[in-house]
C-alpha cells in the first residue's frame, strides 16, 4: 500500500518568487520531516506554460531539488493538475515498480493580468461551445449557480456561508492567503465577476507550490519518525468539458463518479470521512461537491451550511485549511496543498484549525468538474 | 472539413447539428462520425429559437470581450447550446424565457470566425 511520508506546502499569497522556487520553499518543509537522497520519479501538476513561459517543470524542479537524473515530466488536468500528479506518484507506487516518488504541483500565476488569467484559464473549456461564445470559466459556474438557486431554494447567503466559513478558517492557517474574516454586507459589495458570483465568491489568483513524498510499504519503515498516512484511494473520472453537453449542469457527475470509486477503494462510506478538503474555487461548487460526495442528497448541499455542519466545529469539517477560496487557489499546487492539509490534520500537526480526525477525503477537479480527483488517507 | 461546413451555414443564417441514423444521438456543433457509433451523420437544420436553461452576465472577461454581457445555455430541440445573449441585462432575463437565433458579425476572438449566431430575447 502507498503512504504519504512526508509533506510540504509555501506560503500561498501573490509572491516575488519563480515556480521554483516556490516548490523549494516547500520541499524544504519535506527535508525537515524526512530523509530525502533519491527518489524513483517526480511528477509535476502545473496548469500552463504561459505563465512563467515555462515548460518542462519535471525536469526543471528535479534540477532544483538535486534529484537529476530521476524520471520527472509533468501532468496537466487544469486545477486538477496537483492531485493528478499524486495520483501518478500512487500508480507508480501501488504498481510496485517504483518506492519513491515525489508529487509535486506547482502555479506562478500573479505575473499576469487578470484578463490574461481569465483567458488562460478558459483553455479548460470547449472552443467551439464555450470560448468563442466568452463563457468564461466564472460564467460557467454563474450558471451553475443561477439554475441550482431556481431549482432548489438555496440563496446568495447560502453561497455567503461557504466563503464566510473558509476565511474563517483561513485566519487559523499562517500560510493561508486571506487571513480575514467577511461579512455579508462587504460580500454583497464586492465587485461582480460573473452574475450571481462576485468577487468574495471567487478563489483568489495567486502563487505557490505544494509536496508529498509517497513511498511503498517495503521502505515505509524508513520513515516512522516522520508520522506516514496510508492512501486508502486515489480515483480520477472525467466529465464534458463544456457544462452544456451535461444531463444536469447541477451535478457534478465526474466528481461523483470518483467519489464513489473511491470509497469502494478505500472499504469505507460518506460517514466514515472525517475531514475534508474539497474543491470551492467558487462557492456554488463546494455546494454541489457536498451532494457529490455523499454528504447531502441532491438539491440540499447548502442546508449543511445553515445547520453548521462543515464548519471547523461542526460533524463533518470541510476545508480547514480555508480552501481554494481563502487559503488560495494556485491551480496547478491546489490538489496538493489539499492532501498537505490532510496531511497535518492526520498527523495532528494542524494547530489551531487541528480537528478530530483518522480519515480525510481530497477532492480536486479541473476545468468546470471535468476532471475530477479524489483521495482518501488514513492515518497510520 | 464539417467545422467549415458550421461556419458556412453560420454565414447563412443556418444553424446546423448532426444525427446518427444508426444510434439518433444529436451533436452540436456537428461532427463528421458519431463519437459513440463512428457512423456517418447525418445534417440536421436547427429551429431558431429555443428556451433559457440558465445564465450569467460576465463582468470580468478576457481582453478580447467588452465586460457586461450576457451569456446563457438555451435549449433548442433538446439541444444544449451556449451563446451570448444581446442586448439583455441579467435582471431582465428568467429561466424559460424564449430566445431566438440571430446571426452577426463576431465579436470576440481576433482569430475567431467572421460570422457567429446569438440570442435575442423573445418579447414576453
Amino acid at each position: 500500500m502507498p503512504y504519504i511520508v512526508a509533506a510540504g506546502m509555501s506560503r500561498i499569497a501573490k509572491r516575488k518568487e519563480t515556480g521554483a522556487e516556490l516548490f523549494l520553499e516547500a520541499f524544504r518543509e519535506i527535508k525537515e520531516m524526512a530523509e530525502i537522497n533519491e527518489v524513483d520519479a517526480v511528477y509535476v501538476g502545473v496548469q500552463s506554460e504561459n505563465y512563467e513561459h515555462q515548460i518542462m517543470y519535471g525536469a526543471l524542479l528535479a534540477e532544483y531539488a538535486n534529484l537529476l537524473p530521476c524520471e520527472a515530466y509533468r501532468v496537466e488536468a487544469c486545477a486538477a493538475s496537483g492531485a493528478l500528479a499524486l495520483h501518478n506518484a500512487y500508480v507508480a507506487v501501488k504498481s510496485g515498480m517504483y518506492k519513491r516518488v515525489l508529487a509535486v504541483g506547482v502555479e506562478k500565476m500573479s505575473g499576469k493580468k487578470t484578463e490574461e488569467v481569465i483567458d488562460l484559464l478558459m483553455a479548460a473549456s470547449d472552443y467551439y461551445l464555450d470560448q468563442l461564445n466568452g463563457v468564461t470559466i466564472p460564467a460557467h459556474y454563474a450558471m451553475i449557480a443561477t439554475r441550482y438557486m431556481h431549482d432548489y431554494g438555496a440563496t446568495e447567503e447560502d453561497l455567503f456561508l461557504v466563503a464566510k466559513k473558509n476565511h474563517d478558517n483561513a485566519m487559523k492557517n499562517p500560510k493561508a492567503y486571506l487571513r480575514k474574516s467577511i461579512t455579508y454586507e462587504e460580500y454583497v459589495a464586492s465587485k461582480p465577476v460573473a452574475k450571481p458570483i462576485k468577487m468574495l465568491d471567487c478563489s483568489p489568483i495567486c502563487d505557490g507550490a505544494a509536496v508529498a513524498l509517497v513511498v511503498d510499504d517495503t521502505v515505509v519503515s524508513e520513515y516512522s519518525s516522520s508520522q506516514p498516512v496510508k492512501i486508502l484511494a486515489s480515483t480520477v473520472a472525467s466529465d464534458t468539458l463544456s457544462i452544456s453537453k451535461r444531463h444536469d449542469i447541477t451535478t457534478a457527475t465526474a466528481v461523483k463518479l470518483a467519489c464513489e470509486k473511491a470509497y469502494r477503494q478505500a472499504g469505507l462510506k460518506p460517514k466514515n470521512i472525517h475531514v475534508a478538503e474539497v474543491h470551492d474555487a467558487f462557492t456554488i461548487n463546494e455546494i454541489i461537491i457536498y451532494e457529490a460526495m455523499g454528504y447531502a442528497e441532491k438539491g440540499e448541499g447548502y442546508k449543511l451550511l445553515r445547520e453548521e455542519v462543515t464548519t471547523l466545529y461542526g460533524e463533518k469539517p470541510v476545508n480547514p485549511s480555508g480552501g481554494l477560496k481563502a487559503r488560495g487557489h494556485p491551480i496547478g499546487a491546489t490538489g496538493l496543498a489539499q492532501v498537505y492539509e490532510l496531511y497535518m490534520q492526520l498527523t495532528g500537526r494542524a494547530e489551531q484549525r487541528q480537528v478530530d480526525a483518522e480519515t480525510g477525503i481530497a477532492i480536486n477537479e479541473g476545468g468546470v468538474n471535468s476532471t475530477a480527483v479524489v483521495h482518501i488517507l488514513e492515518a497510520a | 472539413m464539417i467545422r467549415d461546413f458550421f461556419l458556412e451555414k453560420i454565414k447563412e443564417k443556418q444553424l446546423t447539428s448532426s444525427t446518427c441514423p444508426r444510434c439518433n444521438n444529436v451533436y452540436f456543433p456537428p461532427v463528421e462520425y458519431c463519437p459513440r457509433c463512428l457512423n456517418k451523420v447525418d445534417i440536421k437544420y436547427l429551429p431558431l429559437r429555443g428556451k433559457i436553461e440558465t445564465y450569467s452576465e460576465v463582468s470580468v472577461a478576457t481582453g478580447f470581450f467588452k465586460p457586461g454581457y450576457t451569456v446563457a445555455i438555451v435549449d433548442i430541440n433538446g439541444l444544449k447550446i451556449p451563446g451570448i445573449v444581446k442586448d439583455a441585462k441579467y435582471d431582465e432575463i428568467k429561466i424559460g424565457d424564449e430566445v431566438e437565433v440571430v446571426f452577426e458579425k463576431y465579436e470576440g476572438y481576433p482569430n475567431g470566425p467572421e460570422y457567429w449566431y446569438y440570442f435575442k430575447l423573445r418579447k414576453r
